[in-house]
């Protein structure tokens, strides 16, 4: 199998890039919610209607739900996390001073809220609370289990990273998203999201490479020195 | 005998399966939740100004303690030092025979006849020694939060805990660190981010020459290394690491769940990934009566709780036992595809389980993964050119299935 160089291939999510474009609400016309830009919903948002907050989840609940499964692992029940992004925005959503940045406003509560998530989970961990795991997600996860096992294994290794930069690797590699926009969430340099990502990619490599259960399952994928 | 896999490679399949996570919808919490949003938003805010009075409360009074927590962080005491056996120089230690500095938490530095030192910055929890020119053995004790530096000319050396020797010439600008026990991270002109060294390794770096990272039993040894921390070759690892990955691998099998009893919390507990207890649980039981009386579902979940705790034995009569008894069942066909996966890699036998399970289940969940084990397997044991028709089938199936790179692979080097 050809390995991959140290800095691994991201698929850039253009849906994460956080310059939302800017669409400037028109008239007295009657606007259709659904059609209506970031700065308009974000508008309406602080205006408190309830139309508006159905849309808002409408568009943005499918991003946030993936952003937070793919980071919390597949043992992970995501729609409290989820719920809990939604209900923040919706409360704060007034403090937003530039409307057009709704999206951006939204990834930065997401994070925060994974980072917490994180946090609250690896205490429950260390306090021995977490047998309640959501068993169905897993089984649901893929149909090889094999690669089931394998990822359940690949996310617990994350655990053992601090969650700074377990959550700079999760959504820089695995998400997609830019190196820019992932400082311009978690309010931290470029460079200090890239010493986090070079730490993450470090740690993950070395207790990947030693994982039994790992290395078999990649194994399988292996043509050998055949061809 | 397997192939040997890069940890790049394992870290790439699994970013590659983890992109395909993302849960789908919970639609009966989605409409309680928007049902139910104005009450809770409302509640939230209310929350909100609770939590501001009581953080304004906790600064006011953070703002009262504040002083005497200052002054008890300030009781810690910096490291003290001797210097034995030197002279001072120009405000630096000058080595002779047996120049040495004892620091008060253990840590020592031996200096090099003619070397030149200065400690420029002693704390709590370490000091910033500049080395001038010449050599300096470093042995510093192990503690948590240390930060020890050597600075040599422009490179600086971050020890943890660990005992090297760092050779300074200052008008060859050239550094050299043997480093016997630990490690250190180096960072200087000619060295690409910050280089980890190992215990075991030499490093020489010089200007208008590529830093250079040999094992220090033989440095004069033609392999030499880029001074790139991803290729620098590993020595032992630190054991701190490995006691580490032990915790981890107790601490999976040490989760709890008291309420887990019966059927379906093996199949919970196997999800978990509590095997240890799904094989206690079925011993404590008899294993033969669980294969001979147990239900489909015990089964099934003893035989992944073997299969992932490295029980192959029983995994294979629990698997059989399944197949056996619940002859008709979807499951007893997909124990098939579990029997390939734990028979030898590339052997008859697990060519042959496969083969059973997609003439059983040829559109079953485990197909994909079938097909493509089965073209692995063929293409080790007979070539690229008996793999090849397999590699087309599972193109033609599965084009973007897990197998599918290797598959394209046989076909660009298949004669046909």
């Amino acid at each position: 199998m050809r390995a991959l160089p140290l800095a691994f291939r991201h698929v850039a999510s253009p849906q994460l890039r956080l310059d939302s474009a800017a669409g400037t609400p028109s008239s007295n016309a009657p606007i259709q919610l659904s059609e209506v830009s970031d700065a308009v919903l974000a508008g309406e948002l602080q205006a408190r209607s309830p139309e508006a907050s159905r849309m808002v989840w409408q568009r943005y609940s499918p991003m946030v739900r993936r952003m937070l499964a793919r980071a919390l692992g597949p043992e992970r029940d995501v729609e409290d996390s989820l719920q809990e992004v939604f209900l923040c925005l919706f409360s704060k959503v007034g403090e937003l001073r530039n409307p057009a940045a709704l999206r951006a406003f939204i990834v930065s509560i997401a994070i925060r809220t994974l980072r917490h998530e994180i946090r609250r989970r690896k205490l429950r961990s260390w306090l021995r609370l977490d047998g309640n795991v959501a068993v169905e997600d897993v089984r649901a996860v893929n149909p090889d289990p094999d690669a089931r096992e394998a990822l359940v294994r690949f996310y617990a290794l994350l655990d053992r990273i601090n969650t700074r930069d377990r959550t700079v690797f999760v959504l820089h590699v695995i998400e997609g998203m830019d190196i820019e926009a992932i400082a311009d969430a978690l309010d931290v340099s470029t460079p200090t999201i890239r010493r986090c990502l070079g730490k993450a990619r470090e740690r993950i490599l070395l207790l990947a490479g030693r994982d039994p259960t790992l290395v078999d399952y990649v194994s399988q994928f292996d043509l050998g020195a055949r061809t | 005998m397997k192939p040997e896999i890069k940890p790049d490679s394992v870290v790439e399949r699994m970013v590659f399966l983890a992109r395909q996570l993302g849960s789908e919808a919970d639609e009966p919490r989605e409409r309680l939740f928007m049902a139910t949003l104005s009450e809770r938003v409302a509640a939230r805010r209310t929350r909100d100004v609770r939590r501001r009075r009581f953080a304004a409360g906790t600064v006011l009074a953070a703002a009262c303690l504040l002083p005497l927590l200052w002054l008890a962080g300030h009781r810690e005491s910096r490291l003290s030092y001797r210097v034995s056996d030197g002279s001072l120089g120009e405000g630096n230690i000058v080595g002779q025979q047996h120049t040495s500095v004892a620091f008060s938490d253990g840590s020592r530095l031996q200096l090099g006849n003619g070397a030149r030192a200065r400690i420029r910055e002693v704390t709590a929890h370490g000091a910033r020694v500049d080395l001038v020119d010449g050599e300096v053995s470093v042995d510093i004790v192990k503690a948590e939060g240390n930060a020890w530096f050597v600075q040599a000319g422009p490179y600086e050396v971050h020890v943890i805990g660990t005992a090297f020797d760092v050779r300074w010439r200052n008008e060859q600008r050239r550094i050299e660190v043997d480093l016997h026990r630990g490690s250190v991270v180096v960072t200087g002109p000619h060295i690409d981010g910050q280089l980890h060294l190992q215990a075991g390794q030499h490093l020489v770096s010089i200007p208008d020459a590529p830093s250079t990272v040999t094992p220090i039993e033989s440095p004069a040894a033609p392999a030499t290394a880029t001074a790139n921390p991803s290729e620098a070759p590993k020595a032992a690892p630190d054991p701190g690491d490995l006691e580490a990955t032990a915790d981890l691998s107790v601490g999976a099998l040490e989760r709890r769940d008291p309420s887990a009893t019966g059927a379906t919390s093996w199949s919970r507990l196997v999800a978990q990934g509590d095997f240890e207890r799904v094989l206690t649980a079925a011993q404590k039981r008899g294993i033969d009566n669980v294969l001979s009386a147990g239900s489909q579902t015990e089964l099934a979940a003893l035989a992944d709780a073997a299969r992932y705790g490295r029980k192959t034995e029983l995994a294979r009569r629990a698997l059989l036992a399944e197949r056996k008894r619940f002859p008709g069942a979807a499951a007893a066909r997909g124990a098939a595809f579990f029997l390939g996966g734990i028979e030898a890699d590339g052997s008859s036998a697990a060519l042959g389980w496969y083969e059973t399970y997609l003439a059983e289940s040829p559109t079953g969940p485990y197909a994909a993964q079938a097909l493509g084990r089965r073209m692995m397997i063929v293409h080790r044991r007979d070539g690229i050119a008996a793999s090849a028709s397999l590699a087309r089938e599972y193109l033609r199936r599965f084009a973007q299935g897990p197998y599918a790179s290797a598959a394209h692979k046989i076909l660009e080097h298949s004669p046909e």
